[in-house]
């Protein structure tokens, strides 16, 4: 019998369908459609959604949706039909959030850290610690605007009364703002009071209890928030999106933001892999950024909306590899940011956009390394540890020339350490699997093992603290031809290619000097490593961490400009 | 994002929804006619919280506590009333700060609620009441000339449009400056009495500081040096010295919402509510996003099925415009705006 899943995905920009299937015996995904998401005030979500399926119909010749425009689910099994859809947001306001904790370091840095990874804007802090008063407490909830409180604390059993008192709090407040306006209130503190605030706060569906976050002292755990966070923001979604709330109804129609289902994915990437790194996930679209890691099965991850700012020009420019005059770059970005679907077509805009990417990226990488200890990311010295695989998703990456300019952004924003492999999402299935995974595991399995994600390099970053020019790295390649080895050497600032063929493995032997250190554990230690065909193959970077580049601002661009020639470009 | 409503539109439709920050009472109906500073919506909210911790303050067991609390959930009290009193040789007494009402008596803890303070809000556009927002406001609609912008400061203003020139009153007037306007011209113009400034684009350095200016500020094309399109031109000359509504507010591209200069006009075209979008581009009027013909106009004259190689190396989609100076160029659908349907 057929199993089929339709996974539908609303961005501002565009709204895309997948159907998938197991015809051929394992799932595959059959068809794929992606549509400008055109809004105005008389064409809703609802309009894009159906003009994508309708593709998805044309292409398969499938009925996805019936007249009365509910979806074709399968309800009896002699009878053909969708075994289930998923719905994914990543669309919306940022969602304007409340945290209340117990102390900073316990319960505030841990809700930072839960509040980022979604779509939101903090815009009130309660730490009961510093603000004792009660009084002031309310009269802060009651002055400011808020969808949703996330109100955390206590180790599991102990001391109760500070979140007591603001759990009656949230009593008063939620019959202030009656039952249409009240926002959602998320509990995830001592587990001893979650029945107290249930019964206490009387918010019905707009309450919702999780694990406690830090269930006992110095032991934290976002993943027990998940839950609750997840129907919190589905809730909100809905009601900023009134017009989804019919097809999220339908039977078998599973809606989620975004976020959890492309975390979703990375857990489970992270646990099917047998090289014991970690995973890094950066999903980039014109107008919001979302980075993921994920180390020894802790999620980590940091949203940001895009925005311009005067320091954004600078930094702009000096990732460029074109001579702009800042005025022009600054109006470009400030107009890039109105319009992020603009198509750049000269040679200085895509400059541009493309350091602009570089730019999103390390601003991610900056904040996340500010919540979380496990991420240590320094500007100019990079990312430090072992990520593999290094995940591309967004459309921003769909809108590059080549996958040399992906990887260039990748390498100098990431400044990575060691080996990695960079690959790309380039039917953008990481949402949607992750979303249809709750009907059936075995389609995401089957789906990634269909090698559905490409390839972007194999990449060795040599680390060595000799000068440009020196000698860092000996390599012997065998590019499979019987016992044919080819040598070649890397010398310091170098950024140096080998092309991998279709089926072919490419077996290298690197040999670092003493001082160079490729990430095999020891300055100076070198293997065998072999790297699978790709659009770019095999990498070297010995550019240095930091990048050797001139202070001179023309020698800086035109070395920039040698290392994507370098790669092909 | 393109958005499929033109930038110049003679039957447009303004929607604006109207909400509080907080809750409250909603002052108008479905239907009413309202004026620009219409009160749609007020909540009256304490000035001051007082919560009182009974149990811990007295130091009472929690057996005790019922007859220890004088007032019950909801009554009013005045200044000096007794709430809380533990009795006892040496008796302790919570009393009223102010006038104001018990709001919560639970766990122990007495909560007044004192003072008042009234938040309202009010429409500023006229129109008439399309939806209610339950106890936050209302959408008003309205119909009329729309000439949208690309950049607003989430402000809003009405007046007289004006042109500055020699003798030209600028006072109470929303002022239209065709240049590329920095800051300082705009806080020229605040200076003059100007209650709402649109111009034909900013100077990319001025937005951090305009986001906070005091004035309804939109940008006709954005950022950067550029000229103004004839039709948009047109369309400024033609509402000058007359009432407009300056809707700067900022872009909400999943809403098709842009910010936009709006004058409001009678119409028979009543039924027309809801219009159905044009799909094609073709023999549209467009303006170009981007250098080196940012601002100017043109006509899609063709429409390629296939994408096109861009000479960056990009695949994309592109219209055939003819420019009105007779040049022909190609380019990307996405950096278009359609000027008039």
């Amino acid at each position: 019998m057929l199993s089929s899943y339709l996974s539908i995905d609303i961005s501002a920009q565009h709204t895309r369908a997948w159907l998938f299937d197991d015809q051929s015996g394992s799932f595959q995904l059959v068809a794929h459609s992606a549509r400008q998401t055109i809004v105005n005030p008389d064409h809703n979500l609802n309009a894009a959604i159906e003009e994508v399926i309708d593709e998805l119909e044309e292409q398969t010749g499938t009925v996805l949706l019936s007249s009365s425009r509910r979806f074709n689910i399968e309800t009896e099994q002699a009878i053909p039909g969708l075994r289930g859809v998923s719905l994914t947001a990543n669309i919306g306001k940022p969602i304007r959030v409340v945290l209340v904790g117990l102390s900073e370091k316990y319960s505030m840095e841990p809700l930072r850290r839960l509040a980022r990874f979604y779509n939101t804007e903090i815009v009130l802090e309660i730490n009961l610690q510093n603000e004792p008063n009660v009084s002031a407490q309310l009269e802060k909830l009651t002055n400011i605007a808020f969808d949703l409180v996330i109100l955390a604390g206590g180790v599991d059993g102990g001391p109760e009364n500070a979140l007591r008192a603001m759990i009656s709090n949230l009593r008063l407040l939620v019959q202030l703002r009656g039952a249409a306006n009240r926002p959602q209130i998320v509990f995830v503190g001592n587990q001893a009071l979650s029945d107290y605030a249930r019964m206490e706060i009387e918010a019905g569906d707009d309450l919702h209890i999780g694990g406690n976050i830090q269930p006992e002292s110095g032991r934290e755990d976002l993943s027990f928030a998940s839950n609750a966070m997840r129907q919190a923001l589905c809730r909100l979604r809905l009601k900023e999106f009134p017009e989804l709330q019919q097809l999220v109804e339908q039977p078998k129609v599973n809606f989620l933001p975004g976020e959890f289902a492309r975390a979703r994915m990375d857990h489970w990437l992270e646990q099917t892999q047998a090289n014991g790194k970690s995973i890094l996930q950066v999903h980039l679209e014109p107008d919001f950024a979302h980075i993921i890691a994920l180390i020894d099965g802790k999620r980590m991850g940091v949203w940001q909306n895009c925005r311009v700012e005067d320091e954004t020009v600078s930094a702009v420019l000096t990732q460029s590899d074109q001579s702009v005059e800042r005025a022009t770059a600054a109006a470009y970005l400030a107009n890039r940011e109105l319009h992020p679907g603009f198509v750049p077509i000269t040679i200085e805009e895509t400059s541009l956009d493309i350091a602009w990417m570089c730019v999103r990226i390390r601003r991610l990488l900056s904040e996340m390394s500010v919540l979380y200890d496990e991420i240590r990311y320094d500007e100019h010295i990079g990312l430090m540890g072992d990520f593999e695989p290094i995940l591309l998703s967004g459309s921003n990456f769909d809108r590059l020339p080549t996958a040399r300019h992906a990887f260039m952004i990748i390498q100098d924003s990431l400044l990575p350490h060691g080996i990695t492999t960079i690959v790309k999402d380039d039917y953008q299935v990481l949402t949607p699997l992750g979303a249809l995974a709750d009907f059936d595991p075995m389609l995401v399995t089957q789906i990634i093992d269909s090698y559905i994600f490409s390839g972007i390099a194999t990449v060795v970053n040599v680390e060595s603290p000799v000068i440009p020019g020196q000698k860092v790295l000996e390599l012997e390649v065998d590019e499979g031809y019987g016992d044919v080895r080819e040598y070649y050497q890397v010398y310091q600032a170098e950024v140096k290619r080998f092309e991998t063929m279709p089926g072919r493995e490419l077996r290298v032997y690197l040999a670092p000097e003493p001082d160079s250190n490729i990430g095999m554990g020891l300055r100076g230690l070198g293997g065998w490593l072999s790297a699978s065909a790709s659009d770019l193959g095999l990498i070297i970077d010995a550019r240095g961490r930091p990048l050797f580049l001139p202070a001179d601002e023309r020698a800086r661009q035109e070395l920039r400009r040698d290392w994507l020639w370098n790669l092909g470009a | 994002m393109m958005t499929s409503n033109a930038i110049v539109q003679p039957d447009a439709m303004l929607t604006f929804p109207v909400k509080l920050p907080v809750p409250g009472t909603v002052k108008v109906h479905l239907g009413q006619s309202v004026e620009h500073g219409t009160v749609i919506a007020e909540a009256v909210l304490p000035a001051r919280f007082q919560v009182f911790d009974v149990l811990n303050q007295f130091r009472l067991k929690e057996s005790n506590l019922e007859s220890c609390i004088k007032r019950l959930a909801g009554e009013d009290v005045k200044r000096g009333d007794v709430i809380a009193k533990k009795p006892g040789l040496i008796s302790r007494i919570f009393r009223a700060p102010e006038d104001g009402k018990v709001v919560s008596v639970r766990d122990g803890r007495v909560t007044l609620a004192m003072g008042e303070k009234t938040i309202q809000t009010l429409t500023p556009v006229g129109g008439v009441v399309s939806e209610l927002i339950p106890g936050l406001g209302a959408v008003i609609v309205d119909r009329g000339f729309s000439l949208r912008g690309n950049w607003g400061n989430d402000k809003t203003a009405v007046g007289n449009l004006v042109i500055p020139a020699e003798g030209v009153e600028v006072k109470d007037a929303i002022v239209f400056l065709d240049q590329n306007a920095g800051l300082e011209d705009i806080k020229a113009v605040k200076e003059k009495g100007a209650v709402g400034i649109i111009v034909t684009s900013l100077d990319p350095f001025s937005k951090t500081g305009l986001e906070q200016f005091e004035l309804p500020v939109m940008s006709l094309l954005g950022f950067g040096e550029a000229r103004l399109d004839t039709v948009s031109q047109s369309a400024i000359e033609e509402l000058q010295g007359s009432q407009v509504t300056l809707v700067a507010r900022k872009a909400e591209p999943y809403r098709g919402l842009r910010p936009e200069l709006f004058q409001h006009r009678e119409t028979e075209k009543t039924a027309e509510l809801f219009t159905e979008a044009k799909q094609t581009l073709l023999g549209k009027t467009v303006r170009l996003l981007g250098q080196p013909y940012f601002g100017n106009a043109g006509e899609v004259v063709e429409l390629p099925d296939k994408p096109e190689r861009l000479p960056n190396g990009l695949r994309s989609k592109v219209a055939v415009v003819k420019r009105k100076d007779g040049t022909v160029i190609r380019v990307p659908v996405q950096n278009l705006e359609i000027l008039t349907d």
